[in-house]
């Protein structure tokens, strides 16, 4: 009996030893989310992003930014946001003062927090000059990071390229559905398990209607819908290796 | 006014001609003066971020305007354009810097942002000394820069505050013909240290340089307000700035400010 009972032992070491060689060499492990980033090239870049510029004085790196290919629209108010409601623009350049004023006495803060309320995917750089008084200092908190409106142009190309990256990562875009989509945030683990399944299978039915029961409608058409084509579309080309 | 101490008073002085009640208007004139002079001083710092506001944007005209023409000028490598071109181009850049640091002085709440950019610190301090090479050469000082690209999280509003106040500081108290050093270095796992060093005179007994108003040589233009700033951005970045000191030659002492950093 004894010796039997070392056989086995050996044999779930031996066994063991085989499944961790393997996850070593990435055989039977799970992929992870950010495995499914796409490595985008500049050029790829420039072509499926565009930028909103919201500014009370139309910046002269606008045309620098059209020259180079970028897809840039300029609002010098700011008043109407349907189009960042709905997922138009990968990355918003939000000036502080002058802008904004339909959404509150805080100008470019007031206009920040209802983008952030409305679309939390949606990327969005302080574009000010204006030294902020502390109780304005949540402008800096709420926004992804900082472009100095004095900054050279190929420092502000450099920011801006980096943050599109940032605005195309996968894991963020899912953070927005999951923002927007899920009452309960603690779903997020079995909401994730469907994502994961769907992109392995590259069957996107499942994550549809489980959204759909999250929010109680279709999503196709709406904002979550168009985030999660946009997750989609990226995993898919990070999946091919992208 | 008619306390105790006045009563004492009153029987100290018994001659005194000056009543109670016209010290206590003198007195109350003088509140009154001194509420309206910090209110004046109040209204007149709401005018200061509108004006360098107004700044701002002249800088980034000239900024903008120079680099357009160095890159024109030298597209493989811009800062080999004229140098006169250089000069204004670069010295714009500085503005910024000095821009940033005012803004923090302004609000210092901006200290408390979180960390949320990935950036290559050796890239920021890069940048930095590119910037203030030509502020060193005024002195005669050279500026050296070496070491690995490690990437951090760092608050983009603040941190670059860190090398400003640094290299400006080093190249402020440097000894003409000698070298300030830059090193940025992988220390450990996910860790780098950042060093700038220079050779200065020689201080027996160093203050508290990182305290607010505190400063080593007032002659050498420093408002000992650089260092305070640069500890508290270090802070929010979960580390602090040590400064050492040792013995170089008669001439003076070398000093090294340091400070370690969580890499990616």
């Amino acid at each position: 009996m004894r010796v039997k009972a070392g056989v086995r032992k050996e044999k779930r070491v031996q066994v063991r030893l085989i499944i961790d060689g393997g996850r070593m060499l990435g055989i039977g492990r799970k992929k992870e989310l950010a495995e499914y980033n796409p490595q985008l090239t500049r050029e790829e870049l420039i072509k499926r992003c565009r930028i909103l510029v919201i500014d009370d004085e139309k910046p002269s790196l606008i045309d620098d930014l059209s020259r180079d290919g970028f897809a840039v629209d300029y609002d010098n108010k700011g008043d109407d946001v349907s189009k960042i409601e709905k997922n138009i623009y990968d990355l918003v350049l939000l000036d502080f003062g002058g802008v904004g004023m339909a959404y509150g006495r805080d100008q470019g803060l007031s206009l920040l927090k209802h983008i952030k309320r409305v679309n939390p995917a949606t990327f969005v750089l302080a574009y000010t000059s204006k030294s902020l008084p502390p109780e304005q200092s949540a402008f800096y908190r709420l926004t992804d990071g900082t472009l100095y409106k004095d900054a050279g142009i190929q420092e502000s190309f450099e920011r801006i390229e980096q943050s599109l990256r940032q605005a195309l990562n996968v894991e963020r875009i899912w953070d927005g559905i999951v923002q927007l989509a899920l009452k309960n945030p603690e779903d997020r683990g079995e909401l994730e398990k469907t994502l994961m399944r769907c992109l392995k299978k590259k069957k996107f039915d499942n994550l549809y209607d489980r959204l759909a029961h999250e929010v109680g409608q279709s999503v196709k058409d709406g904002l979550v819908g168009g985030l999660v084509a946009k997750l989609i579309d990226l995993a898919m080309k990070g999946a091919v290796g992208g | 006014m008619g306390g105790e101490v006045e009563r004492k008073r009153a029987k100290e002085y018994r001659s005194s001609t000056i009543s109670a009640e016209v010290v206590a208007n003198y007195a109350k004139q003088m509140d009154l003066a001194e509420k309206e002079r910090i209110a004046a001083v109040a209204n007149e710092l709401k005018k200061y971020p509108p004006a360098l506001h107004e700044i701002r944007k002249y800088n980034r005209t000239i900024k903008q305007e120079a680099e357009r023409l160095c890159r024109a000028a030298s597209p493989s490598d811009a800062d080999n354009a004229d140098p006169s071109l250089v000069r204004i181009w670069k010295s714009s850049e500085l503005m910024t810097y000095q821009f940033e640091i005012l803004e923090l002085i302004a609000n210092e709440t901006l200290v408390d942002l979180p960390r949320k950019t990935e950036s290559e610190v050796y890239k920021i301090f890069h940048k930095c000394v590119r910037i203030y090479e030509l502020e060193a050469e005024k002195r005669n000082i050279s500026v050296s820069i070496r070491g690995s690209s490690p990437r951090a999280i760092v608050c983009d509003k603040t941190f670059p505050i860190i090398p400003t106040v640094l290299l400006e500081n080093a190249i402020r108290h440097g000894l003409s013909d000698t070298e300030v050093r830059v090193r940025v270095e992988d220390v450990g796992v996910k860790r780098c240290r950042i060093s700038v060093s220079n050779i200065g005179p020689r201080v027996e007994t160093l203050p508290d340089i990182f305290e607010k108003g505190v400063s080593v040589d007032k002659n050498a233009g420093g408002q000992g307000v650089g260092l305070y700033l640069a500890q508290l951005v270090a802070r929010q970045h979960g580390t602090l700035i040590t400064l050492d000191q040792a013995k170089y030659s008669e001439r003076g002492d070398v000093y090294t400010f340091a400070l370690g950093l969580e890499t990616l």
